[in-house]
């Protein structure tokens, strides 16, 4: 055996001279060959397959022979509609699902040799400047992610080229797709890699990412939860979408309005939204998107950057330690505290868990805080002593929960408090519904469409009502029965603000806009609804006892509309709550179904007419002008009741305490109104399923409060004379139940 | 020539290295002997460009070695924890050091995988303890350093192998002018190997001299007499030890064997030996002479 090396020597290298940059950068893709594979077959199988076989499935159908059969018996229209070719792009669910968490997982298996020992001793003595490794690692990783995400997409754009034709949004969406892409798969992979260089241990490289990417977004929810529920006079969302987005750009996709990138993709996206008549243009459509991630992009940018840096100063003793990053430990647990903290105080806050919790709802955020603090510490540090040395990061804990206590029971140093000027405001927004005079509500109609007023009585009425509520200040928790304001301030600002009206003087001012022409021509649906599009009238007595149908050709509904609205606009609060004359009866209208409207095939347009298709109008004793015009037509006489069709008459008084147990619960009108009317019946006829409790129920569970029952027609009579469907109730007022072959209602006898 | 001035490495609030001085010469195969913990790990990897030292510097011939790619290139550090790629073998391994290291010759490696029995195209991970040192051996040597920085090397060698890497190690020294530091807690190992010796106690270099001067500066007598001298009789000898039984005295003194030979004729001993001291007793006489306790320190 030979054991000298004198026959060797350096000229007898048989390797070219070594690039340690290149030599990196392909030793990466080499040794990571599992994860390329995995990246091409997810890419493949949950990329490219699911957006081609949709594009072939939407776009190539009716050409098979089953559908070329559908097609013969489809009417013009279907077919136009059926040849109408449908982009599949946008960034589909993969990318965000599986891309950002193969990343994360790439950067842990490239870094991993930082957090140990043995494997430093190799890569440390390496001739080769440690930046230069770092960046020739992330150049193979962002290569291994990039590379079959991108050339995925570009199948995809080709096969829409192929498939549905070109389209200039094509090219566009390409490059805002493979920007989201590459931002989703950046991030995770850029913060992983900065811990790498930071941390010790593996189990640090893994924990701290996924803290840091979803903590932000936790501790936002829980604080907007907390300020939603807490704060006096907030009105905005518990949380937004954009500052969701701006704190995670996993949040872009995940709201309505960022979902379409997603699913449709944005091509596809803009012609519906034009087919609609929607002036949407390319670059609004996805404006928010681009700047969050046009953000996202320079963050994780600088996170690879940063990553290079800490790398170059990082010691190399720190692999395998545990905790070794001071920074990382007291962000982390910083994070943890404050999550803790806002968890709890949000629960607590909602008021679900009653009212001492609300009241102590502060002492157990702080104690919430405290806790979260010394569980973390003590399980990292797993040291009580140096547990205790991190008392001054309690301490910032503790200034940041006072500070964010202060500012939510300040109601944001008093912003929340403030009251516009009358002379400021230029207009303004009220939701509030009314004291409905129909069945109908307009609830869905005020809070898809605000209504702004510039009457001068309104927008005064509206500061009385925010000055009272404001001194008022009164919040209990779980009440959701809040009034929305808006006001649009002359200097072009707005302000919203949001509060439940609990006292009797608030509920009073806000019961007069009922009184108020502008309101009540923006919202009473007398106003809203045009009559002269229904197809069926009847008229019925207060009681629905008769019924009586009227052709278009007896009843002139415009005139009827007409007459109506002034008698609305010319009736008084104290006429709605304590009406003097006995009421008319109902004029119930209904439109028919259109024959091309389709309830599964257009549901909104289905819902949009069957928000209005049915529709019954009270006609009061004070509707002077409609009793006379229904005189004028005959229709007056139809409405006169006939006892003898009463099936059933129960009186039942009120509780012991002077409450009351009503099922139809008042209908939608003010939920002001029992602060000053006790209650208040708005004329709700009872669902089918009612027709037996009536007699059944009622009796046998409140023997004891029920008056009795009455058939017989003259006292019936007598009874429903003195009955209003529409009327405040006090304790001195009974509910009395009819029951006729065409409905069971419930109506107020006042006084009795 | 590895230079390290006013060290300082600290862990926490553990100081490894404290203001450690230390000069090794080109061509030396340097023997850094030390009890667990006293920073012999850590002084290799400085000297590696693995640890960037808190203070002072850590240069090889005038130049830091931290981030130095020029230097690193001839510097290779074996590890007491070996550390090879997740599933690779010898080839692999050796196609990953040709592309970092210039000098790597794979004709030296092709050499050394004919002289040691290992099979270049298994995993590493299979090998045994003692076969995966030789193959970091074998790894080291075909990057043909100037610098050779070996810890525990030996370790989990068979004696064969043992002798063996020895005989490389001084060849290697020889022909490439290389300069080879290995760390052992073993003085017996390095005893046939080293020119130098280097003793780490506490972070700082407690000795640091060369093997022969270290040898032949002490000596040990075993002699009896009719009446024994007392110690302060032998006031002349510089005496790190002495032992008196009756008349018979064993002594440890510094200086010049037969100098100190002929100082205690003139005592007329009945009979007088000169007894032969291994290096380990060296270093436990150097270390008690300077005040050291033997009983505190481990080898």
């Amino acid at each position: 055996m030979i054991l000298t090396t004198s026959n060797f020597d350096a000229k007898h290298r048989t390797s070219p001279a070594a690039n340690p940059f290149r030599h990196t950068y392909l030793h990466e893709l080499s040794h990571n060959i599992p994860i390329i594979v995995i990246m091409c077959l997810t890419a493949v199988c949950f990329l490219i397959l699911p957006a081609v076989l949709s594009l072939v499935d939407q776009n190539l159908t009716p050409v098979t022979e089953s559908g070329v059969v559908a097609s013969m018996n489809q009417t013009a229209d279907d077919t136009a509609r059926e040849v109408v070719k449908q982009y599949v792009f946008g960034v589909r669910p993969a990318s965000i699902l599986f891309f950002p968490v193969m990343a994360f997982v790439l950067s842990l298996v490239q870094f991993s040799y930082l957090t140990n020992r043995r494997a430093i001793d190799v890569f440390g003595t390496l001739p080769i400047r440690r930046g230069a490794m770092m960046r020739a690692k992330m150049l193979a990783g962002v290569t291994i992610l990039a590379v079959p995400v991108a050339l995925s997409y570009l199948v995809i754009f080709f096969c829409n080229l192929i498939i549905v034709g070109f389209h200039q949004y094509l090219i566009l969406e390409l490059l805002v797709v493979l920007l989201n892409a590459l931002v989703v798969m950046l991030l995770p992979y850029g913060l992983t890699a900065l811990i790498s260089t930071i941390s010790g241990t593996i189990m640090e490289n893994i924990l701290y990412p996924l803290a840091l990417l979803s903590a932000p977004v936790i501790l936002y929810g829980f604080i907007m939860e907390v300020i939603r529920y807490t704060m006096f006079g907030y009105a905005g969302e518990a949380a937004n979408h954009f500052v969701l987005a701006l704190l995670s750009p996993f949040c872009e996709f995940f709201a309505d309005d960022g979902w379409y990138l997603v699913n449709h993709g944005i091509t596809q996206t803009l012609l519906e939204q034009q087919e609609l008549g929607v002036g949407t243009t390319f670059l609004s459509l996805v404006s928010q998107n681009l700047i969050v991630m046009g953000i996202w992009l320079v963050i994780s940018a600088g996170l690879m950057a940063a990553a290079v840096f800490g790398l170059r100063r990082r010691k190399n003793e720190r692999a395998g330690l545990k905790g070794a990053s001071r920074v990382l430990n007291h962000i982390a647990c910083f994070l943890a505290a404050l999550i803790g903290g806002a968890l709890v105080l949000a629960i607590f806050s909602v008021g679900f868990l009653g009212t001492a919790y609300y009241n102590l709802r502060y002492v157990w955020f702080f104690v919430a805080i405290l806790i979260t603090f010394v569980a973390y510490q003590l399980i990292v540090l797993q040291s009580v002593k140096a547990m205790l040395k991190t008392w001054p990061l309690l301490l910032v804990c503790v200034v940041l929960g006072s500070g964010f206590v202060t500012f939510v029971e300040t109601d944001a140093f008093g912003a929340y408090t403030k009251i516009p000027e009358e002379s400021q405001v230029h207009m303004v927004s009220i939701d509030y519904s009314g004291i409905m005079g129909t069945t109908r509500s307009t609830e869905t109609l005020q809070s898809d469409r605000p209504v702004y007023y510039n009457d001068p009585d309104l927008i005064q009425t509206v500061l009385e009502f925010h000055q009272q509520v404001v001194e008022d200040r009164i919040r209990e928790p779980g009440n959701y029965q809040a009034i929305r304001l808006e006001y649009k301030l002359k200097d072009g600002s707005s302000m919203v603000r949001q509060y439940t009206a609990d006292t009797q003087k608030a509920a009073e001012i806000l019961a007069t806009l009922n009184e108020n022409d502008s309101f009540l021509s923006e919202n009473h649906v007398i106003f809203t609804n045009d009559l002269s599009g229904y197809d069926i009238v009847q008229v019925s007595d207060p009681y629905y006892t008769v019924m009586n149908e009227l052709t278009t050709e007896q009843i002139d509904l415009e005139a009827l509309q007409q007459a109506l609205q002034q008698d609305v606009m010319e009736q008084t609060l104290e006429d709605m709550l304590d009406p003097q004359e006995p009421e008319i009866g109902w004029i119930h209208l209904w439109k028919n179904e259109p024959e091309d409207l389709n309830e599964e095939e257009n549901w909104d347009e289905w819902n949009m007419w069957n928000e209005t298709a049915e529709m019954s109008i009270l006609v009061k004793g004070s509707y002077q002008n409609t009793i006379a015009y229904l005189e004028s037509i005959g229709a007056i006489d139809l409405m006169q009741p006939d006892y003898t069709a009463v099936q059933d008459l129960l009186i039942v008084s009120p509780t012991e305490d002077g409450g009351f147990d009503s099922l139809s619960l008042y209908g939608n009108t003010d939920p002001t109104l029992s602060l000053f009317t006790k209650n208040w019946l708005s004329g709700l006829v009872l669902p089918e399923e009612f027709d037996g409790w009536i007699t059944e129920t009622i009796p046998e569970a409140d023997a004891n409060r029920l008056s009795d029952a009455y058939q017989d027609p003259d006292k019936v009579q007598s009874i429903l004379e003195d009955c209003y469907n529409q009327h405040g109730y006090d304790e001195n007022s009974c509910v009395v139940y009819v029951k006729t072959m065409n409905a069971t209602s419930e109506l107020i006898l006042p006084n009795s | 020539m590895i230079q390290m001035t006013d060290v300082v490495k600290v862990f926490g609030e553990y100081a490894a290295l404290n203001h450690l001085e230390c000069t090794i010469e080109r061509e030396t195969i340097y023997g850094l002997v030390g009890p667990n913990g006293s920073g012999k790990s850590t002084m290799l990897r400085l000297i590696a460009g693995i640890y960037r030292a808190e203070y002072g510097t850590v240069c090889i011939d005038d130049e830091p070695v931290f981030e130095n790619v020029a230097l690193k290139n001839r510097i290779f550090y074996l590890s007491d924890e070996l550390y090879f790629l997740p599933q690779a073998s010898m080839n692999s391994m050796a196609k990953f050091f040709a592309g970092y290291y210039d000098h790597f010759s794979y004709e030296v490696y092709h050499s050394l995988c004919e002289i040691f029995p290992l099979d270049p195209n298994k995993k590493i991970s299979a090998f045994s303890k003692g076969m995966q040192r030789q193959a970091g051996l074998i790894l080291a040597l075909s990057c043909q350093p100037n610098v050779l920085l070996l810890d525990e090397a030996f370790d989990g060698l068979d004696p064969v192998v043992r002798n063996a890497v020895r005989r490389l190690l001084v060849n290697y020294v020889a022909e490439y002018n290389a300069t080879v530091v290995i760390s052992s807690h073993n003085l017996r190992e390095l005893e046939d190997l080293c020119d130098h010796i280097g003793l780490l106690y506490k972070g700082k270099l407690l000795l640091d001299k060369d093997l022969d001067t270290l040898k032949l500066g002490l000596c040990r007598f075993h002699c009896g007499f009719k009446k024994a001298p007392s110690r302060g009789e032998l006031s002349k000898l510089d005496l790190l030890k002495f032992s008196c039984s009756g008349n018979l005295i064993t002594l440890t003194a510094r200086g010049n064997r037969d100098e100190i030979e002929e100082y205690l004729e003139s005592f007329s001993p009945m009979f007088l030996e000169a007894l032969p001291l291994t290096l380990e007793e060296v270093f436990i006489q150097e270390m008690e002479g300077v005040g050291y306790d033997f009983n505190h320190v481990e080898f």
